[in-house]
């Protein structure tokens, strides 16, 4: 008997949840890599914390932060903060399965280069928070600052992407 | 008042309590629906295609869940539903905890972040406590499923 009115309540749901999908234009199906493009991130993600070059750096030395570089291959390979993993656009479920460090960090800083007219790592840092990603900053300044401050950094192909 | 008088109104008050906050949660989540399927996409249990379709069916059953219980319509059936939830749910955070990933848990939706770790499964556990209430012994005079004597 119970189990019966369960099995009701749980078709009455499923009825709300179709009527739900055709009101709100909801697709039933996720986006793909193809699906994103170069548009403005969604406004419905909050606005998403920016961190300085100091309070970055000193970030760096503390476990669990992460720095995430989310210019083209190439730029990566020329110089890129030390440890930071390489991470371009899009940013899908399948990239958090692939990079485990991102979903262990606990603070991630995600970065460009000040020149850098896409705003890459503003879109790299949404696509993360809507992935559900908890602590994403982006680095004022980006690498070119980071240069300048004579931080760390490194060259090379990303170690930990592979 | 009697233990045997005092039952029903902890029943009483666990089945609206619980029914509010199902209905909480799902309007939460429905006033933001695609930020929702990131959340559960996020989990990494299932393909991410199935995101959106999750997304839509939990808030609906959710507000399904909440308005028997607070009504006290087939509150039985609506209490052993959301158990079951609660036990899902409970089940996607723990298996995220134990392999590392660190998340928003997504069950307020997204004007209301919260990590996935183990104060979202304390309060899993106090909200199935309140469904197993529900489940002994629901109480309402309009009830239309009574546990059976």
């Amino acid at each position: 008997m119970i189990l019966v009115e369960a099995l009701r309540l749980l078709a009455l749901g499923a009825a709300l949840a179709v009527a739900i999908g055709l009101l709100s234009g909801m697709p039933l199906s996720g986006s793909s890599a193809e699906d994103v493009t170069c548009e403005v991130p969604d406004p419905s993600v909050p606005e998403l914390p920016w961190i300085t070059q100091e309070a970055a750096e000193a970030l760096a030395s503390t476990e669990g932060t992460l720095f995430v570089d989310a210019r083209s291959a190439q730029e990566f390979q020329e110089g890129h903060i030390a440890e930071a993993i390489h991470i371009p656009l899009p940013v899908t479920a399948e990239t958090l399965t692939a990079h485990p460090p991102l979903s262990r960090a606990s603070t991630l800083v995600v970065y460009c280069d000040t020149s850098d007219e896409c705003d890459r790592s503003t879109r790299v840092a949404t696509q993360m928070v809507r992935l559900g990603l908890l602590d994403v900053r982006v680095l004022e300044g980006g690498i070119s600052d980071w240069i300048d401050h004579g931080y760390r950094a490194a060259s090379g192909a990303c170690g930990e992407c592979e | 008042m009697t233990e045997h008088q005092r039952l029903p109104i902890v029943s009483l008050a666990a089945r609206v309590i619980l029914g509010l906050l199902f209905l909480y949660a799902a309007s939460l989540k429905l006033v933001d629906l695609p930020t929702f399927a990131s959340s559960i996409e996020g989990y990494r249990i299932t393909p991410s295609e199935w995101s959106p379709m999750i997304a839509l069916a939990v808030p609906s059953v959710e507000v399904v869940v909440g308005l028997a219980l607070v009504a006290g319509l087939h509150a039985r059936g609506a209490a052993l539903l959301s158990a079951a939830m609660l036990i899902a749910f409970s089940a996607a955070i723990a298996q995220a905890m134990i392999r590392g990933i660190n998340i928003d848990c997504g069950c307020f939706g997204a004007s209301s972040p919260q990590k996935a770790d183990s104060l979202a499964l304390l309060r899993n556990s106090a909200l199935l406590l309140l469904a197993v209430a529900v489940l002994a012994k629901p109480i309402a005079p309009w009830a239309r499923s009574r546990p059976e004597s």
